[in-house]
């Protein structure tokens, strides 16, 4: 890739970072009760957003309404593959009970096989739906090719939503610089990108930022993670020294590394394992670390 | 400031006498370590011969001790170490700390030798301070000698004592505590049994609970509740966790740091370990990560344990792959009064030396079957024993290999080979009580990736994360927490819980001032003992010698960058010293 991802040391404050995050839970056995504790921790640490499932809206709404915390839910979560009229329903529910976000799932399928009008019409539907809430298309990088991401990224522009994100942290893996810096290329300065999906600590979150071009503003680029308290809290360490550096392999950076052959069908796995072999850094493809 | 307390025994005239700490020494030192260390230095002289009556034995608490605050049910010694001869500080989990902050004071002051066994008993229900005859306990186990003492005292009272290693004077003798804790390293059993002192027992008055305190505590559980060391692996696999971990990346010492491999790895691991003997988890008090582990081989055969490092130690190191023997052994250990980790590195040297020919009638690699009688032949100093009591490097020079020994500073090295680390390399080698892997848990950062992963082969930036982690220790020591909680809190969260305390505003600075000064006495104290820049070394093989296979192959440790860089960084001269100026920046002049 064509940055310098050797030093972590950012120049983004723990307050800035915390404006990047979506405090996120979205397990399927997650109850009312730690929803209430991520709304809690939201405003304790001031993340910019919850981001949450569709049936919580309601009650992060009454903790967090005194507050700028805004409340993301998700929709046509995790999968993506209800039908259109679902996903614009299931929008005008949440943003009715008060969410100001959306994180939609494309249907991968439909996009995969070439049905483009279709995926830009489910789009659509949900932009339409959301009113003025502001959409962020999940094109679920970790099951399409470098040329369905591009296609998912111009569909989602077309379409009218505001942000593009990576992944759900449902699928085979979740986000890397490589998609991240693909996606901001595609979108340009116009549209926000996402990253969600194992980003667990300050690092993975110094990687995607660097990634971003090292944009700062929540309404351009955004960090989806459950780990947020992990990553603010690294950061206190960082004024205890100059010196937090790795010497980043290329293939820590690559989202093929991460492909696994029961997570996706064998022609992806394939495509991944044919892109490893023709890299340009596939000597330092070594799986010792 | 509130005021704080010590109390300081005279084993020989069975005195037991209540002394005020200056406010200042609180200020600079705070507990624990850093106030051990202050009183050693202050009051010992680095020449006296640690098994002398002039050596003294200091046990301390910190100002969060049994608090609300995570992890503060520790506590620590401090001495003159018999095995490394430097100053020394040993920590400890358990109940026992708590109960001894509960009897209202900071330290208690070990001085001279007692006329026969004996035990000191502090009461502060009944308000009792005195020397007891410990007649009844002599020979007897760490855990015989438990029972024994809480039923002739109370039967809630805390013991931490010492087994027959602790009273033969076994250089690598430790202390135990609740039947399983241990004051592992450095032969602090061996100054206690030199003392004649078999045990402290103790029943502390329950203190009332920092409200403000408690406040900060909450917010604090909560970041080691969201970190993924402390909120799932360490709770879920114990420290044993690292076994796959660490062999997976060619660092699982094996053979006496032979190799860095060992393909039995997977069946003495933390996740064998849960399958087959874990019962229960284990936790000390106030903690609520709960790493420890009750395990259980058979009806005579169970109890606390193993831990990471005792596995490795009676594993890998001496080519062991029976987990069940290494329970038993854990257990023995810990009733004779061994240091798992030095008892362990030492029986790997002495095996080398039989593969070298060197020494005859001891078992080789892999052959355990006598390992049990080896051990209690240790602690008895008996046989072979006798020789192996004195530790890995004294045993190496009595056969003419002293290379074989895996130690800095005569301390034996842990489980992580610092070919497959670089920064624990540089860690190892200046750490001021030798071959330690807490003195600077460098392995955070280039193994397990928090607070910042960092690349372990490099040499680059690393002395500068190596003192860090060196001051901010001495930190974490001095306030008496567990290591673990660092793993999730950084300088501002110790700082503000001692402004809670102290009702003083420190800064992250303030905080790290303090770690350094007391790892600058430290080194201070070394200094005058006798030791150099030539001491801050490893093992020639680790320097020399990389290993042949497996995922750190290929390398050794490049201590000859590092270490200039970080005396520099250290404000030191090229020979270890510190500087005039950095000793008046820490008010050390």
């Amino acid at each position: 890739m064509d940055i310098d991802f050797k030093s972590f040391k950012l120049d983004v404050t723990p307050t800035q970072m915390a404006q990047l995050i979506d405090h996120t839970k979205l397990s399927t056995w997650e109850g009312p009760q730690a929803i209430e504790n991520l709304c809690h921790e939201a405003i304790q640490f001031n993340f910019y957003s919850v981001c949450i499932n569709s049936s919580y809206v309601t009650l992060a709404v009454d903790i967090l309404k005194n507050t700028d915390i805004q409340i993301c839910s998700v929709v046509g979560f995790p999968l993506g593959m209800m039908n259109t009229d679902s996903k614009a329903y299931e929008t005008k529910s949440v943003v009715k009970n008060g969410a100001n976000e959306v994180d939609m799932v494309i249907n991968v399928g439909m996009l995969k096989n070439g049905e483009y009008k279709y995926v830009q019409d489910d789009i659509e539907a949900v932009v339409s739906a959301a009113d003025n809430a502001l959409v962020k298309v999940i094109i679920e990088t970790c099951y399409l090719t470098d040329e369905e991401k591009i296609k998912a990224c111009e569909l989602s522009k077309s379409a009218g939503a505001q942000f593009v994100k990576t992944s759900t942290g449902f699928g085979a893996y979740g986000a890397f610089p490589y998609d991240v810096r693909l996606m901001r290329k595609i979108v340009g300065t116009d549209m926000g990108v996402k990253a969600a999906g194992g980003i667990k600590n300050y690092a993975d979150a110094a990687r995607v930022i660097i990634a971003n071009d090292l944009i700062i503003n929540p309404l351009k680029f955004r960090i989806g993670a459950s780990a947020g308290i992990n990553i603010i809290n690294n950061m206190k360490w960082m004024s205890l020294s100059e010196e937090w550096s790795i010497d980043e392999i290329p293939c820590h950076l690559c989202p093929v590394r991460a492909a696994t052959f029961g997570k996706m069908t064998e022609a992806h796995y394939s495509y991944h394992k044919s892109k490893c072999h023709t890299c340009q850094y596939n000597e330092y493809n070594q799986f010792y670390d | 400031m509130e005021k704080q307390y010590l109390l300081r025994c005279n084993l020989n005239t069975k005195k037991v006498t209540k002394e005020e700490i200056p406010e200042n020494i609180l200020k600079q030192y705070i507990g624990g370590r850093g106030l051990g260390v202050k009183y050693i230095w202050e009051e010992v002289d680095p020449n006296v011969n640690p098994l002398n009556r002039e050596n003294k034995l200091i046990f301390a608490v910190g100002p969060l001790t049994g608090s609300s605050a995570p992890t503060s049910g520790r506590y620590c010694v401090v001495s003159k170490s018999p095995l490394t001869n430097t100053i020394f500080d040993s920590h400890s989990g358990g109940r026992f700390g708590s109960e001894l902050k509960n009897i209202g004071v900071l330290a208690v002051i070990i001085e001279e030798i007692a006329t026969s066994l004996s035990y000191l008993y502090l009461d502060a229900e009944d308000e009792i301070f005195e020397v007891r005859d410990a007649s009844q306990v002599k020979g007897k186990t760490t855990w015989k000698t438990t029972d024994i003492l809480t039923q002739l005292t109370k039967k809630q009272a805390k013991v931490a004592c010492i087994g027959p290693a602790g009273e033969n004077i076994s250089l690598m003798a430790c202390i135990i505590n609740d039947k399983g804790h241990a004051l592992g390293r450095g032969g602090m059993g061996a100054v206690m049994g030199s003392k004649k002192l078999k045990a402290i027992v103790i029943k502390g008055r329950p203190s009332q609970k920092n409200e403000e305190l408690k406040t900060l505590s909450e917010k604090l559980h909560l970041a080691l509740k969201k970190n993924p060391v402390t909120k799932s692996a360490l709770p879920v696999f114990g420290t044993a966790v690292l076994v796959n971990v660490i062999n997976e990346l060619g660092m699982f010492p094996t053979n006496n740091f032979q190799e860095g491999t060992f393909d039995d790895a997977p069946g003495i691991s933390g996740e064998k370990l849960k399958e087959l003997y874990v019962i229960k988890n284990h936790a000390c008090a106030g903690c609520r990560i709960a790493c420890g582990r009750i395990s259980k081989v058979s009806k005579e055969e169970q109890g606390k344990g193993p831990e990471f490092e005792t596995i490795w130690a009676f594993g890998s190191q001496i080519g062991n792959n029976d987990l069940a023997l290494i329970c038993e052994i854990n257990y023995l250990c810990n009733q004779l009064g061994l240091d798992t980790i030095s008892t362990g590195n030492t029986i790997g040297c002495a095996m080398e030396l039989v593969e070298r020919g060197k020494l005859t009638n001891f078992p080789s690699f892999g052959n355990v079957r006598s390992l049990k009688k080896i051990i209690t032949q240790i602690a008895h100093k008996e046989g072979i024993g006798e020789e192996l009591s004195r530790g890995s490097k004294k045993l190496s020079e009595i056969y003419g290999e002293p290379n074989l020994s895996m130690t800095v500073k005569s301390l034996e090295l842990p489980a992580y080979d610092p070919r497959g680390a670089q920064g624990q390399g540089l860690s190892y080698a200046t750490s001021n009580r030798g071959g330690c892997h807490l003195r600077g848990y460098i392995i955070s950062t280039e193994v397990l990736g928090t607070p910042i992963p960092m690349d372990r082969f490099s040499a680059a930036g690393k002395a500068s994360i190596v003192r860090i982690f060196q001051d901010l220790s001495a930190l974490v020591d001095s306030l008496v927490l567990c290591r673990f909680s660092t793993f999730a809190l950084s300088a501002i969260d110790y700082a503000k819980m001692l402004s809670v305390i102290h009702q003083i505003e420190y800064s992250e600075s303030d905080i790290m001032n303090i770690g350094e000064r007391i790892w600058n006495v430290e080194r201070l104290f070394n200094l005058k003992v006798g030791f150099s820049a030539n001491d801050d070394t490893l093992p020639k093989r680790l320097l020399e010698k990389p290993l042949e296979i497996g995922g750190s192959r290929n390398r050794v440790v490049r201590l000859n960058k590092m270490l200039p860089e970080y005396y520099k960084i250290r404000n030191w001269d090229k020979y270890g010293v510190p500087t005039k100026e950095k000793l008046s920046q820490l008010d050390l002049t």
